[in-house]
């Protein structure tokens, strides 16, 4: 059943998120390159990699902003908006929709779907700048992230896993106060959130791995319990994949994440300014002549209509003249 | 369809989105103000045809036409009595040769042909005692509508004949039973239990939450969340179901079935 419910979000391997990325870039750049030759196109659009490396830097600022939130965000909002942001560019490219957009949409749409409930002006409150934009950037995003996720709006988050392996181990286990464990699991599952991890393996997985790696820093071993305990009379077919699994995910977590330098991010910047779809942009002309064009729309056709039947009226009162001119 | 108007006050539709028509036996629409005025008393005559009427015979006026609305009151009163079916004739020329006789009547009724006559005519079909003809074959319409012939043949003598207020069970008077529809029976429903692929080892039963020593561990439910339904129980199965559910996901494609086996 879970696994029937994960599958939309998870992908089998690394691989297949690198060709994912990179087709969501190559898609962007065939669609808006128009005349420029590939030395140009290649300079003037980012790479996948490049788009990477922005989304990292606002994955860190997603967290920040969580953390910053008031009033204080339940782990779960921080969790799913990460998910959400992950999946979105997996589909989409930087330069299409710009992350700083599409961040707080994430956030948004989280909190609805955590039932962390908040209205707009009270979360827009928590941004820095124009406050009436910001909403109407989020509001304007949030149907269009929601399409992107494929209305797989549901997230399978680490934390209640994590709450079923403490009170399994309390339960089964000798371990000496398991409530210890939380720091360290807390620590890494800040930190994976920042890798891939969540995309690729079950969230279960992720928090044995976090409540192993957290017993292991305190110096204790819960093999017994894995092994013994919790596959049981399973353990021999199992423990092969999970524990490949397990290690595969501390790897992936205890990798240090470089975070790009202040130049070659602001550089970065500069060029996605430069290359970005403007029609996606709020602040340029070809968005607001659109975002225009759709609210007057209906005003529009309305005049429209009105003016023709003005025209008829008219015509009758010409032709009832000329009667009465006859008469 | 704005362009009904009272034929004595000539207010319209238009003028007054209330307006409401009236008819009475004679199909002649009044509006409700007028018929208001004229039957003050409770009785007059039609401002058209001068026929007199009965101010509690108006009715609102539910077609456009009010033709249309004479002739469902004619054939309401007129099938009341000629509620012959087929199998009261030998054959089919004599029924039909009935069904003409009814719409002959209707016809001439309608468009004021031979009223007297045609009235003095009504109810020829029953020449003696009508009265009871017409009950007993209310009663078997109302029959053939219940479709419950059980009820009223078998346990007849087991059953009291008369209700607590001396009247007879089943005496028709005027109180026909409710058409009762039987519902078109499907196959029965069988529970299917659902199946849960887990994709993890087997973790703990409902019982064992409840009886093991799970719920030491964590925190027991308040009298109002029990009160609500709520139980500690409920949270601890969900977090451990999370939490095994999954733990054999590996990146390999394969399909559930290899895994079970």
């Amino acid at each position: 059943m879970v696994n029937a419910l994960l599958r939309p979000c998870i992908i089998s391997d690394e691989s297949e998120l690198i060709a994912l990325r990179e087709a969501a870039n190559q898609n962007f750049i065939l669609e808006h390159r128009a005349e420029l030759t590939d030395e140009e196109a290649s300079e003037h659009f980012l790479s996948a990699s490049e788009e990477r490396v922005l989304v990292r830097h606002y994955q860190l600022q997603l967290r920040d902003f969580c953390k910053r939130f008031s009033p204080p965000m339940p782990k779960v909002v921080i969790g799913t908006a990460f998910h959400y942001l992950k999946r979105f560019y997996l589909n989409n490219s930087v330069m299409d929709y710009h992350p700083k957009e599409i961040l707080v949409t994430c956030v948004y749409l989280a909190c609805k779907v955590e039932e962390f409930n908040l209205s707009i002006s009270q979360f827009v409150s928590n941004i820095k700048g124009d406050q009436q934009k910001a909403s109407d950037i989020i509001l304007n995003n949030e149907l269009l992230l929601m399409q992107q996720l494929k209305y797989h709006l549901t997230v399978h988050n680490p934390y209640r896993p994590v709450e079923g392996f403490l009170i399994d181990i309390k339960t089964r286990s000798q371990l000496r106060d398991p409530d210890r464990l939380r720091p360290g699991i807390d620590e890494f599952l800040d930190k994976m959130f920042l890798t891939d991890a969540c995309l690729l393996f079950s969230p279960s997985q992720i928090a044995l791995a976090a409540v192993l790696q957290s017993a292991s820093k305190l110096q204790e071993n819960l093999d017994a319990y894995v092994t013994q305990t919790l596959l049981g009379q399973h353990a021999n077919v199992r423990l092969v994949d999970l524990i490949e699994a397990v290690r595969k995910i501390r790897t992936l977590v205890s990798k240090p994440i470089e975070s790009p330098s202040r130049e070659m991010f602001k550089q970065l910047e500069k060029r996605l300014e430069k290359c970005r779809n403007q029609a996606n942009n709020p602040d340029s002309h070809i968005y607001k002549e659109r975002m225009l064009e759709s609210l007057n729309d209906d005003d529009e056709s309305a005049a429209r209509r009105y003016s023709q039947l003005s025209q008829k009226e008219n015509a009758i009162l010409e032709h009832m003249k000329g009667i009465s001119k006859l008469s | 369809m704005d362009d009904q108007e009272c034929p004595r006050c000539k207010t319209t539709k238009y003028r007054k989105p209330t307006l409401k028509l009236m008819v009475n036996i004679c199909g002649h629409p009044l509006c409700e103000g007028c018929v208001d005025l004229l039957f003050l008393k409770g009785t007059g005559n039609c401002y058209e045809c001068n026929q007199p009427l009965r101010r509690g015979n108006f009715r609102v006026q539910l077609f456009d036409d009010s033709s249309v609305e004479k002739e469902v009151e004619i054939r309401k009163k007129l099938l009341k009595d000629y509620n012959k079916v087929e199998e009261d004739f030998n054959s089919l020329a004599e029924y039909n040769d009935y069904l003409e006789e009814i719409e002959e009547i209707v016809f001439n009724l309608c468009n004021n042909i031979d009223i007297l006559e045609t009235n003095n005519s009504l109810l020829s079909p029953f020449p003696d005692g009508a009265k009871d003809i017409v009950s007993v074959y209310a009663s078997r319409m109302s029959e053939n509508v219940t479709d419950l012939p059980a009820l009223f043949s078998q346990p007849s003598q087991d059953l009291p004949k008369h209700f607590s207020s001396g009247i007879r069970i089943g005496s028709n008077l005027g109180l026909s039973v409710p058409a009762i529809v039987k519902p078109e029976l499907g196959p029965l429903y069988k529970y299917e239990p659902t199946i849960k692929m887990i994709d993890g080892p087997d973790y703990p039963s409902w019982d064992d939450v409840r009886r093991g020593n799970y719920l030491k561990h964590v925190r027991t439910e308040t009298v109002e969340e029990k009160a609500g339904g709520y139980v500690c129980a409920i949270a601890t199965m969900r977090a451990l179901n999370d939490a095994f559910a999954g733990l054999y996901h590996t990146n390999k494609r394969t399909s559930p079935a290899a895994v079970e086996t």
